[in-house]
């Protein structure tokens, strides 16, 4: 029984580090042939798991070969425009200039039902709202409606504005994050004085402390401490 | 990049390590299979004080040599290999000339068997 634990313990260190290695997309949308590959793997790892009588080699062997093929297709596809079009296809466009195109959305297998869906989901209600709709490799729908639709931008508006950076978490469950503090090149001397200022004794207080996208100092205590400021 | 290199490292090293793995599992089925057709001729000889002292030795290659083959092998040809193994001492010693031909024989069965398996044919790809 316990050899049962150690091998599921194993494949699932395994199984991980052969997803990380296939990178964040792999999470994410998944192409076609990532998907056959994500649903080989987990099926290759959860036999051995259960039958102790197989060796973990013969898990082990195709994992890391279907690795191998993922990482070198991508690459490949990263080179070559017509590998990529043969292994992942090309996106489809199901409406052109507000028209749908229905031969392509009959050779997509997409009926009107599942396309009208598709754009509620994304907050279009209305077909004569949409100038482009492009049915992505991935299968996800991407929208562009026509230009009165669209929504109005800051620069639509001429509203001046500072470019926003990002939000940097300097202290986390009561540790101070160093390596964020030398991103700032900022010292505990300076987070010391903000915390002075912020009535806070220690920064063990903090569940979460960090400057905002405004550089303003955003933080809550921990449970027990205080409330939100 | 860096995953591309650790994945293709990887997939070498593994077919590096299947290729020597490969010549292991045929050495050591060549070497039993040596063993089981002497056997086979001592038991035709009904030379059984031979032929049970080599089947002890026998029991003891395969113990080496199923420590090793159970990271490749499904378990079960191993187990059929370690039933037989102990029937055919026991036949040898009983002088059972019959019974112990066809362990012998069941014997070589399994060690091709096992041999087959890693060969790269059409017939085991396909």
């Amino acid at each position: 029984m316990f050899i049962l634990v150690i091998r599921t313990f194993f494949l699932y260190f395994a199984v991980i580090f052969i997803m990380r290695m296939m990178g964040k997309k792999q999470i994410g949308q998944l192409e076609p042939f990532e998907l056959v590959i994500a649903l080989m793997i987990s099926d290759l790892a959860t036999y051995p798991m259960e039958d102790i009588r197989i060796p973990l080699i013969h898990a082990i062997i195709p994992i890391i070969t279907l690795l191998f093929l993922q990482v070198a297709t991508s690459y490949i596809e990263i080179k070559s425009e017509k590998a990529r079009r043969i292994l992942t296809g090309n996106p489809s466009i199901l409406i052109k200039n507000g028209k749908i195109d229905i031969a392509e959305l009959r050779y997509q297998r997409f009926n009107i039902n599942d396309l009208l869906e598709e754009l509620r989901l994304k907050g279009y209600f209305n077909l004569s709202d949409i100038q482009y709709a492009i049915l992505e490799t991935s299968g996800e729908l991407s929208i562009l409606p026509k230009t009165g639709q669209s929504n109005a931008t800051k620069d639509d508006l001429n509203i001046t504005i500072t470019q926003e950076s990002l939000p940097v978490p300097l202290i986390m469950d009561g540790n101070i994050n160093y390596k964020n503090l030398e991103l700032l090149k900022k010292d505990e001397s300076w987070l010391n004085n903000i915390l002075k200022r912020n009535k806070i004794d220690l920064a063990n207080d903090l569940f979460i402390g960090m400057l905002d996208s405004n550089n303003k100092f955003y933080y809550q205590l921990k449970e027990g401490k205080d409330n939100i400021k | 990049m860096k995953n591309v290199m650790i994945a293709f490292t990887l997939f070498v090293m593994m077919i590096v390590g299947i290729f020597l793995s490969s010549n292991y599992i045929n050495r050591s089925c060549t070497h039993l299979q040596n063993l089981n057709s002497t056997l086979e001729s001592y038991i035709i000889k009904e030379k059984y004080q031979d032929a049970y002292n080599l089947s002890l030795n026998y029991i003891n290659e395969w113990n080496k040599t199923s420590k090793f083959l159970t990271l490749y092998t499904h378990h079960e040809d191993l187990d059929y290999i370690d039933t037989e193994v102990l029937k055919l001492t026991q036949y040898i010693k009983m002088k059972d000339r019959s019974e112990g031909l066809a362990t012998v024989h069941v014997l070589k069965h399994h060690i091709n068997h096992i041999k087959y398996h890693e060969k790269v044919s059409l017939s085991n790809i396909f």
